[in-house]
């Protein structure tokens, strides 16, 4: 009785979850609609780095406008962006005389417009889905032994409410106003009220569409932490205890905690936000607010006032703070995996890096008012901000120490993933240590709002992040495809992006400390010479600089394409002698990942072991005269 | 005869359905749950009843009602969290990230309600 | 080639997945909700002290919908140890009640409570022009507000229309319409309501009206309608909507996805009472994902219910 009861309970098991294992998949459910977690990992990928482009191509128009202010756009391009953008961010050019149009500048309205979106492209729609979403959906799973995600059909729905959050961004471009054009931090009471009135639509307007976007985009981000967090505490591999669990992803875990517990304040305040729009409710609109050109002139707007709009920047910052720590917390950890590799050596204080990403997930959660110094805070308020933020300076500062001491006495060998990595500790150096000084409200009270900040958020996000999105690429690229990217073109690629970015961004840290303002859609030139004229030059330099940085990314670009065709084949699946788990696998990884169970016998860095035959042992090779455990015993068990 | 029944009687009651157990036997681990509910009940009517108590007036002070409801409702949160949600028997690695949660979540409102009630009152601008 | 630890805990944490997975985004709700409350105390303080409303919402019918709220907080927990016991029917019997006592309280939400605020008139009054309608307001004058270091009562609410004797239901109706019409219509210039509240339309100056009332009133009927210049309110007034004042924003917003969270428990358990392949079917394959389904779909549950039970007293009775 109890044995037939036992089988029946078996054979049922078979039919539960993942049972279309058990027959061929079609071409939508295999390549498009898929659970696995290596094809989401590359959607989310490819979308993102789509999307960067893009947004970098919003700031290079936005950087002829600031170095030519309203001066006509070069022919070849600027008919085919008005052409696509429309008059609502693009003005035509005039000839007085002949009154002909002589060609398209960035309107003013439209570099608002390419300014929010830019904000918000890079951040909400490259950074966090790439470095993330993209690299921590491929690699996590596989670093740490598992077959995949533990909720896998809620990985993809993930990533589709991504996919529409994508298409709402992309559409708000092609409405009546064009996108939102409030800035990326959308700061009420002007996202109240901006993209609002007779001639738009209540809901088709730019800035509705961009809250209804971020609500799609947080859904994702907040399913998708669940799925990350839930696979590091439950699909280690047997053997794989916390002490041997690669830095990534500890990394990822703790960027998972904090997109779960910081992103839902914004969804609340961009559903309030939506209200206000909608519905005409006053949560960020105070009493007596009068708009120029809106209602009746010299009239208060028409809301019932009470609201206010410091609550928007509590509860976006609360938000946005830990954000940053989302973008650069995935690169610390490529980072720190490509170093270790290509050192031949292990990470240098492995165990004082995972408790700095710890202290720094909390402290992120109470310093977010260092963004708003200039909220008119008293003394107390901002004597506790200003603490949080120096004391959160700490860990950073630990784990950029532990990632330069662990170059130290390596056997480094210079390979593109490792020539970023090592780009992106001085890059990221000068982008956190130039932050130090805006802690302070009294410094922060002359930067607020200048290029210095925009240089050294961009130092931490561009040469910092980005280049260790390059190194990842690189690095994982044979994981991937199985085959190896050009190093030709990979060091093309890596000099020209550090020389032009360094170019870029490195006087806009002299510009700011001589007063040019952040978002002045002509650079200044116009009402301003006054104040910032000796800085005004710079601007075309950096202009420069950065079509420059432009061009060069084709070369990745480039590269990236045609080396998934015509790349050199891996010459065994791990080309680069790493350690990590993911290197067990073939290149690429068949569904299922791995073809016999793994067991982690040994810590994640065992490189030059000193009395080893070899340089570098796996983490799944068994210690020397054991035989291999049977696996499946403390194991994963063959049915849950 | 005895060989295929005897040596699972325990796994053949628990193979079949709910003919064996009667209705009371499920009922034997509820009574917690049947407690806590009737405080739920019995604290929700003096929430309602506390609300019409000036406690503003006779303690004098402000927002009174606002604190001592609040705490009656921390109070219903907890007896929620710890019986029907598990919590008490629950492993730390559900209620310490938890935990964490509470107090960021304070964390939020304390410092907001700090930066309300914190404004910059004057400057030390000699002119102004 | 399964998920491992999907309904069977994994030895080391003690967990399995869903119920890892749920807490995580309890965490987060509390977060999302903890957003919106911040919201709230904002508008609370932002507001003049006396312009934030008291006795707007009925408390009987709320403490009632709390009741059914913690009835059913219980009854799934009872469905989840019936089930465990492998008690089917009591399983099924339980989780029917919970999804129900679900529906009831979105049902007299959305039955009772929204629309009452959707066919309540109000209408803020400019302070200038505050002396004209002091018949409803009760400001002025021995025993007035002022007198009593009240700060003055500017809101004026009511029914715009009330059902005349002898006048047939769909002639109400027309003579409703029309009222609310009017009022947006800008070539209409007064506002005429035919029944007040109690505190602007029986005796305003009463210190009676200066206590929260558990039993709410009625509304006064007035003999003659009263009257109002629209050019004396402030924007906004119309129906008990979001744009009306931040009091109504934060109802309605808070109790809107509070209520979405409900209804989305409630379709949550419909699919698993059913006897379907995910739901009450995995009773004979697979009782132990059924028993862990339940468990999380209960905990969630429970979330709703925690947020209530913070709810309630804030917009009722605080």
């Amino acid at each position: 009785m109890a044995h037939v009861a036992e089988a029946h309970a078996h054979d049922a098991h078979g039919h539960d979850d993942q049972h279309h294992d058990h027959h061929e998949l079609g071409f939508w459910r295999k390549w498009v609609f898929s659970t696995d977690h290596k094809l989401i990992g590359i959607q989310y990928l490819t979308t993102g780095l789509a999307f960067l482009l893009f947004g970098f191509g919003l700031m290079m128009v936005m950087r002829w406008s600031i170095a030519h202010g309203a001066a006509a756009l070069p022919e070849w391009c600027g008919s085919f962006l008005h052409s696509i953008f429309g008059d609502a961010v693009f003005d035509k050019v005039v000839n007085s005389e002949t009154k002909a149009v002589t060609g398209y500048s960035l309107s003013t309205q439209g570099y608002n417009v390419f300014g929010a979106m830019h904000g918000t492209i890079m951040v909400f729609f490259g950074i966090v889905p790439v470095a993330f979403a993209g690299f921590a959906n491929f690699v996590m799973p596989l670093q740490l032994g598992a077959i995949d995600m533990t909720f896998p059909r809620l990985n993809m729905a993930s990533f589709w409410s991504f996919f529409i959050s994508c298409v709402i961004m992309v559409w708000s471009f092609f409405v009546e106003g064009s996108a939102a054009k409030s800035g990326w931090t959308n700061y009420p009471p002007l996202a109240g009220v901006a993209d609002t009135g007779p001639a738009l639509h209540p809901v088709m307007n730019g800035g509705t569409l961009w809250l209804i976007g971020m609500v799609f985009n947080i859904t994702s981000s907040l399913l998708g932490a669940v799925n990350f967090i839930t696979t590091f505490i439950q699909l280690r591999a047997p053997g794989m205890t916390w002490g041997r669990i690669p830095f990534f992803c500890w990394a990822q875990f703790i960027t998972a905690y904090l997109l779960l517990l910081a992103f839902p304040p914004l969804e609340s305040a961009a559903i309030m936000n939506l209200f206000d729009r909608v519905f005409g409710s006053s949560f960020f609109m105070p009493t007596g607010l009068m708009v120029n050109g809106l209602g009746f002139d010299g009239q208060p707007l028409q809301f019932s006032g009470g609201g206010s709009p410091v609550l928007w920047q509590h509860l976006f910052w609360f938000l946005a703070h830990p954000e940053v720590y989302v973008l650069i917390l995935p690169g610390i950890g490529m980072v720190a995996e490509i170093i270790a590799c290509n050192t031949r050596k292990p990470l240098w204080g492995y165990k004082a890096m995972v408790g700095a990403i710890f202290t720094l997930a909390f402290l992120s959660f109470i310093v977010w008012a260092h963004h708003m110094y200039m909220t008119g805070m008293g003394p107390k308020v901002a004597a506790f901000f200003q603490t949080t933020t120096i004391i959160i300076s700490i860990p950073s500062v630990i784990l950029l120490t532990a990632l330069l001491l662990s170059l130290w006495g390596g056997s480094i060998r210079f390979n593109v993933p490792m020539l970023f990595a090592t780009a992106f500790l001085p890059m990221f150096g000068i982008g956190g240590l130039t932050g130090i000084p805006l802690a302070f409200n009294a410094v922060d009270l002359y930067l607020h709002d200048t290029y210095y900040i925009i240089a050294h958020f961009h130092y931490i996000i561009a040469p910092g992040t980005i280049f260790a999105i390059f190194a990842g690429v690189y690095h994982w690229f044979p994981k991937a495809t199985g085959r190896m990217m050009s190093e030709t073109l990979g060091k093309l690629h890596f000099w020209g992006s550090l020389v032009s970015m360094n170019f870029l961004f490195m006087p806009m840290f002299f510009q700011g400390m001589g007063g040019v303002h952040r978002r002045w859609w002509d650079g200044g030139a116009g009402a301003y010479s006054a104040t910032v004229g000796p800085w005004l030059d710079w601007n075309l330099k950096i202009s420069y600089a950065a079509w420059a940085l432009g061009a060069v990314q084709m070369i990745f670009v480039f590269n990236f394409f045609w080396s998934i065709f015509r790349g050199r084949k891996v010459p065994n699946d791990n080309p680069w002698d790493a350690t990590t788990l993911e290197w067990d696998t073939p290149s690429p990884p068949p569904h299922g990942n791995f073809i016999k169970p793994i067991t982690v016998y040994r810590g994640p860095y065992e490189y030059s072991v000193p009395g080893a035959d070899k340089d570098f042992t796996p983490q799944s090779e068994p210690p020397a005269g054991t035989p291999a455990a049977v696996p499946g015993h403390a194991a994963v068990p063959a049915h849950a | 005869m005895s060989d295929p029944h005897s040596s699972a009687p325990a796994a053949e009651s628990q193979a079949h359905a709910s003919t064996d157990h009667g209705h009371g036997s499920y009922l034997l681990h509820a009574r917690p749950y049947f407690m806590v509910g009737a405080a739920l009940f019995i604290f929700t009517g003096i929430t309602v009843a506390l609300s019409y108590v000036d406690f503003d007036h006779l303690f004098n002070s402000h927002g009174m009602n606002i604190k001592i409801g609040m705490a009656v409702a921390t109070f219903k949160v907890c007896l929620v969290g710890a019986w029907f949600m598990h919590l008490k028997q629950e492993k730390g690695t559900i209620w310490r990230p938890l935990l964490f949660t509470f107090f960021f979540c304070l964390g939020l409102f304390l410092l907001c309600l700090l930066a309300y009630t914190d404004p910059i009152q004057t400057t030390s601008h000699p002119l102004h | 080639m399964e998920i491992p630890y999907t309904v069977r805990p994994r030895p080391d944490t003690g967990l399995a997945n869903p119920k890892l997975g749920i807490w995580l985004f309890i965490a987060s709700e509390v977060m999302l909700f903890g957003g919106l409350f911040a919201g709230y105390i904002f508008m609370r303080l932002g507001a003049e002290p006396w312009m934030w409303p008291h006795g707007w919402l009925n408390v009987p019918v709320g403490t009632f919908n709390t009741f059914v709220l913690i009835a059913s907080s219980v009854t799934i927990i009872l469905s989840w140890e019936a089930l465990k016991m492998r008690n089917y029917k009591a399983y099924k019997v339980w989780l029917a009640l919970t999804w129900i006592c679900g529906l009831l309280f979105l049902a007299v939400k959305l039955s009772y409570e929204w629309p009452a605020k959707f066919n309540h008139f109000g209408a803020y009054i400019k302070k200038e022009a505050a002396e004209k309608y002091e018949p409803f307001l009760g400001n002025e004058g021995p025993d007035g507000r002022l007198f009593r270091g009240l700060a003055p009562r500017l809101f004026i609410s009511g029914h715009l229309t009330h059902q005349h004797s002898g006048e047939s239901k769909a002639e109400f109706k027309a003579r409703e319409h029309k009222a609310w019409a009017d009022l947006k219509d800008p070539s209409v210039k007064t506002i005429q309501i035919d029944a007040l509240d109690e505190e602007n339309g029986n005796n305003p100056k009463s210190p009676e009206h200066d206590r929260a009332h558990f039993i709410p009133r009625d509304t006064v009927h007035m003999h003659e309608p009263v009257i109002l210049q629209k050019s004396d309110l402030i924007y906004g007034y119309g129906p008990f909507y979001p744009k009306l004042n931040t009091y109504l924003a934060c109802y309605f917003m808070i109790t809107g996805l509070h209520g979405l969270h409900v209804l989305g428990g409630c379709i949550v358990f419909i699919y698993f009472w059913l006897n379907i392949k995910g739901g009450s079917l995995l009773y004979h394959t697979n009782h132990p994902q059924l028993c862990n389904r339940i468990e999380v779909a209960g905990l969630f549950w429970h979330l709703v219910d925690l947020v209530w039970i913070f709810v309630f007293p804030i917009f009722y009775l605080l």
